[in-house]
Parts: structure tokens; C-alpha cells; sequence
């Protein structure tokens, strides 16, 4: 249970710590979704340009150790692309440190992905000259 | 009502010769309301290629007799007909005609035809490849709606064990369908493309419009794949592609208004430990892919989208397979813990351009096995090798995110998800072959 309570410590750093917070697994699963979406809202606002969200209405499901069944949001959100994407990189990672995240790196060229990580959070951030993109699943918490 | 139907019946796409019969030219989702006008509506133009040959003989092939009696006999006598042949429907459906002959057969039929046709056998408007998308969401939404409400009665009212017991698991297995359609969010963006509701089930689910797509990817499950365990996972694995290819695609910027469908398909028997050695499965799922592919590119004619398989594990096979013995040709092909097929090499599979690729990802058993014939992961195949392992990050040196095992190649930021979105839009320059990246770009 090392990493959910790291997660949970985190959870009362960012400015999620106004949430409710469960007692059993670690959040539930509308604690989850807010601190997801809160993250991508806050990286967009970071990133700059204007964003078309496309959001999965459906929960995606997920096993919480060793064998429960729970599920979790996520996001998919497109953005104009910004006048420099290596600057645009560069904010979202010092961004996510500064929030906690564990963030990796890759070039895939012409494409840079910078992967969040928080709990069993995982967020993407990509930009190219042509667009940025954010890509997210959270937490997994207990299924309804 | 979500949405306004006259409003969707004056905006414009296509929906292929149905729309055109009926002067329509755009559905923006799949709702009842609007089939139900479709149905109503008068054929203007009934394609004459599909009124009955004048000899007696077959227009639509080896199934033409069932096929042609539905759409002669009285609407009034589809309901009769259909009871009173309880095994025309399953014969018909286990060997379907092409799928091309069933589209002409089905523009053939008015409204009310459709209509009587879709309640007296849901199950063969819901399946029959050839038949518009449209109608065969409706039609096995139907089909699920009506056996679920039959099994809850079984359940409440029946008293002999055994008959409860196998209700309650039918019942489990239909549900895990209905919530894989979004459930409780009823997510209209979702098909039900094919749905069998006898035994373990099979069904499909898309993501996305197969009307309109400009790329479609299937993804075929291996072993232990059931409805019940595994359509949830499956749909969502449909679900995450299908977001990582439309980032990827505004990203590239070559086609940023391109649209994607991925399908969820376990429209076949997958093995279990007591089979899953046996070819037989793999046959059906080679039979059941190639009508499902075949009916897609029937109704789309000239506006083809760029098709891809996924195949996993035995699926594989049954992918390989498929793309080896039907004439019909795709854009890509991967396949990921492939056990293999009888074909040889990449010049043996009906795929364009040699777009063939393998990924295996570390602790996984089954690739190299060659089990079913050859592994297309050796380099005699010629297929190419994308990284499953996850690649390394250049400025920090960590480990990015890596797939273990057998079904972790579908997992939210691997290397692997991100190399199948890359391959199922036609992007397969820019896929990794597992080595530190930037110079990790597969080399063609």
C-alpha cells in the first residue's frame, strides 16, 4: 500500500486537498475523476492555445491488488499547437514535479510525449508544430 | 431525444445506397427515432441487380433460398416464417453469403420490410455482414434488451436449479455487453456490431462510426478471451486506441480531421486451456473476421477506409489466417504474442506494402513458439519488429512505460499501445523498436 499512500499525501499537496477522502482504498471514484480532470485543466491552462475536450463518458475498468474490480476516468483532450512545443515540454514536466508527478520523457520525432505519473494516475502531454494533445486515465478506485 | 431528427436528416454524410434511396445523407448518430424514419421511408430506387434471377437460380448464392423468401413472401408472414423455421436463421448465418450480395439483397427490401424483419429476427439484421451498421446496432441492442428481460424472468420465476443457475450466468454474460456499451452513460459513439447470445457469447463493439471512418482497426482477443471476463477490458482497450490514434493524428497534422473506428471484436469462440491447442477455434475466428471485414468494405464501396487487424495471441492465428486464405486485402497487420500461422512470410498475407508488424513483449511465452507454424517474429518472415519493452528516456534515462506478459500490450502509456495507434493510422515510420529513443525509430 506504499504507492496509495504516497498518493494520498500528494492528494493534500495539489489543490484537490478540499476532497473528500475515503477511508478504504484511497479516493473514490469522484475524488479520482476531480483530481484527473483538475490536472489536465491546469495543464491545458499551463500549455496555452484553445482545447477541444473528448472526454470518454465511459468508465474504463481497472483491478484494484490483488483481484478487485474498480474503474477509472480519463481524458482525451486536443489543443492548437503552441509557437514553441520544446517550450511547451519543458513547462508541463517542471509543472508536474513541481505537483508531485514522477514525469519520462521521449522524442518521437516530430512529436514530444511527456508522461505524468501520480499514483495510479497517468497522464500524457504531447506536442508537435502541428498540435498539443492530453491523454489521462485515473486512479483506479472501488467500482460502483 | 438527444438530438433534433429533422436536423440530422438535413446535414450531410453519407450513408452509403440507403441514404441515397431514401434522399438522406447524413446520420450523426445511431439512434432509433431516425432508423424508424428511414425504415418508413418509401425506396425511391430499389437497385434492380437485386431483384431474383428469372432462371430460378441464385442471385445471392448458397443461402439465396431463405434470403430470397424474406424478402418475398407477405410482411405479414415473416413472423410465421421465422417460427416455423427455427434453424433457417442459424444455417443462413453459419454460412452467410458474400457480403456484397447480402448489401444488394438488403437495398432491395422496403422500409416495412426492414422493419418486420428486425423484430421477427433480430439476430440475423444484427449479424449478417452486408447489412448497414445502423441497422444492426438497433437490432442486436434489441436482441440484448429482450433476452436480458427474459432471463431476469427466468430468474425470479422459475423454480428448477439447474435452469436458474444458467440463467443467472447468460445473464452475467449479457450484462458485462451492456455495460461495455457505456451503461448507465450510454455512450452513443458505441455499436453493438454483432452480438450471438447462445453459450459464452460473441459480440462486437465499436468505437466510433464504421460509416465514415477514414482508419478502422479491429482488434482480435486470444485465449481465455470470454464476453463475460473480458468484453469490459476488450471495449476498453478499443476505447484507449482509439484516443491515442486521434492525438496522434492532430499531432501529425497530415490528416488532423481524419476520424478512427476501433472495434472490440470477440466475435469468435476464443480457446480455453482444454482446446486452445486445436486449430478449430482459429477456423472460426478466420471465417467470422474475414465476413466481418468483408461486410465493412461492402458498405463502405468507393469510400474505403484504411483497415488495420490487431491480433492477439490466438487471435493471431486466426487473423493470420484470414489474411491468407480470403482474397480480400488490408492496409496493416500487427500482432502481439502470436503463436503463428501456416503462412510463412509477409508475402503470403494479404496485407498492402508489407505493412506487417509483430510485438513481443518481455515474459511473454507465447511469441517465438511457432506453435500454429511459423513465428512471424523471426526475421525469415519479414515482418517488422516494434518495441513492446518501452523505451528509454534520453534526458533522464529512466525506463519508460513497458508491457509485461501476455495482455499488458494494450496498458494507457506504453510504448506498445502508442506503436499499434501509430500502425493503425497508417504512421508505421514513426513506431519503436524498443531502443532509447529518438534513434529508436523503426528503421524501413
Amino acid at each position: 500500500m506504499a504507492r496509495t499512500s504516497r498518493a494520498f499525501a500528494l492528494l493534500f499537496v495539489l489543490p484537490l486537498a478540499g476532497c473528500a477522502v475515503p477511508a478504504a482504498w484511497g479516493v473514490t471514484a469522484d475524488d479520482a475523476r476531480t483530481h484527473l480532470v483538475r490536472a489536465v485543466d491546469q495543464t491545458q491552462e499551463l500549455a496555452g492555445g484553445s482545447w477541444t475536450q473528448s472526454d470518454d463518458a465511459v468508465p474504463r475498468g481497472c483491478v484494484i491488488p490483488p483481484w478487485t474490480a474498480g474503474s477509472r476516468a480519463s481524458v482525451l483532450r486536443i489543443g492548437t499547437p503552441p509557437i514553441d512545443p520544446q517550450h511547451a515540454a519543458d513547462l508541463v514536466d517542471a509543472a508536474w514535479v513541481s505537483w508531485g508527478y514522477e514525469v519520462t520523457r521521449a522524442t518521437i520525432d516530430p512529436v514530444i510525449e511527456v508522461q505524468g505519473s501520480f499514483g495510479g494516475e497517468l497522464i500524457v502531454f504531447r506536442v508537435s508544430e502541428h498540435a498539443m494533445s492530453l491523454q489521462g486515465e485515473g486512479e483506479c478506485s472501488p467500482a460502483r | 431525444m438527444l438530438f433534433d431528427v429533422a436536423a440530422v436528416l438535413s446535414a450531410s454524410v453519407a450513408l452509403g445506397p440507403v441514404a441515397e434511396a431514401f434522399g438522406v445523407h447524413e446520420i450523426t448518430a445511431y439512434d432509433t427515432a431516425v432508423v424508424l424514419v428511414l425504415d418508413l421511408a418509401p425506396v425511391v430506387q430499389p437497385i434492380p441487380d437485386a431483384q431474383p434471377a428469372t432462371d430460378g437460380g441464385s442471385r445471392f448464392g448458397q443461402a439465396d433460398g431463405v434470403l430470397r423468401q424474406l424478402s418475398q413472401i407477405s410482411i405479414s408472414d415473416i413472423d410465421t416464417f421465422v417460427a416455423s423455421n427455427p434453424t433457417a436463421i442459424d444455417s443462413l448465418l453459419s454460412d452467410p453469403p458474400l457480403a456484397a450480395e447480402v448489401s444488394i439483397w438488403w437495398n432491395s427490401l422496403d422500409g416495412q420490410r426492414r422493419v418486420a424483419l428486425r423484430s421477427a429476427t433480430p439476430q440475423l439484421v444484427g449479424n449478417l455482414d452486408g447489412i448497414p451498421f445502423v441497422y444492426r446496432d438497433i437490432a442486436n441492442r434489441s436482441m440484448l434488451t429482450s433476452t436480458i428481460d427474459e432471463l431476469e424472468h427466468v430468474i425470479a420465476n422459475e423454480n428448477g436449479r439447474t435452469m436458474v443457475e444458467n440463467a443467472k450466468m447468460q445473464l452475467r454474460m449479457l450484462t458485462s455487453i451492456s455495460e461495455a456499451l457505456g451503461g448507465e452513460y450510454a455512450d452513443s459513439r458505441r455499436t453493438l456490431m454483432s452480438l450471438d447470445v447462445r453459450g459464452q457469447g460473441k459480440a462486437a463493439i465499436v468505437l466510433g462510426d464504421l460509416r465514415t471512418a477514414d482508419y478502422v482497426t479491429f482488434m482480435v482477443p486470444g485465449m481465455f478471451f470470454t464476453i463475460e471476463g473480458q468484453m469490459g477490458y476488450w471495449t476498453d482497450a478499443a476505447a484507449r486506441l482509439a484516443d491515442e490514434q486521434r492525438a496522434w493524428l492532430a499531432l501529425l497534422g497530415d490528416h488532423p480531421d481524419a476520424s478512427v473506428a476501433t472495434v472490440a471484436w470477440i466475435g469468435y469462440q476464443t480457446p480455453n486451456l482444454t482446446n486452445v491447442g486445436s486449430i478449430d477455434n482459429a477456423l472460426e475466428g478466420r471465417d467470422l473476421l474475414a465476413g466481418a471485414i468483408q461486410g465493412l468494405q461492402s458498405l463502405r464501396g468507393a469510400e474505403q477506409p484504411y483497415i488495420t487487424v490487431i491480433g492477439h495471441s490466438y487471435g493471431s492465428t486466426a487473423a493470420l489466417m484470414a489474411l491468407t486464405e480470403y482474397d480480400f486485402q488490408i492496409d496493416a497487420l500487427a500482432v502481439v504474442g502470436s503463436p503463428g500461422s501456416p503462412a510463412k512470410s509477409v508475402g503470403e498475407l494479404h496485407v498492402r506494402n508489407g505493412n506487417v508488424y509483430v510485438g513481443e513483449a518481455p515474459w511473454d511465452p507465447v511469441p517465438d513458439s511457432a506453435f500454429f507454424g511459423s513465428d512471424p517474429g523471426s526475421a525469415s518472415y519479414g515482418a517488422h519488429v516494434f518495441g513492446a519493452v518501452g523505451t528509454t528516456d534520453p534526458l533522464t534515462h529512466k525506463a519508460l512505460a513497458a508491457s509485461f506478459g501476455h495482455i499488458e500490450y494494450f496498458s494507457p502509456g506504453t510504448e506498445s499501445l502508442r506503436n499499434l495507434a501509430l500502425i493503425g493510422i497508417g504512421e508505421g515510420a514513426l513506431v519503436t523498436d524498443g531502443r532509447p529513443a529518438p534513434s529508436g525509430i523503426l528503421a524501413h
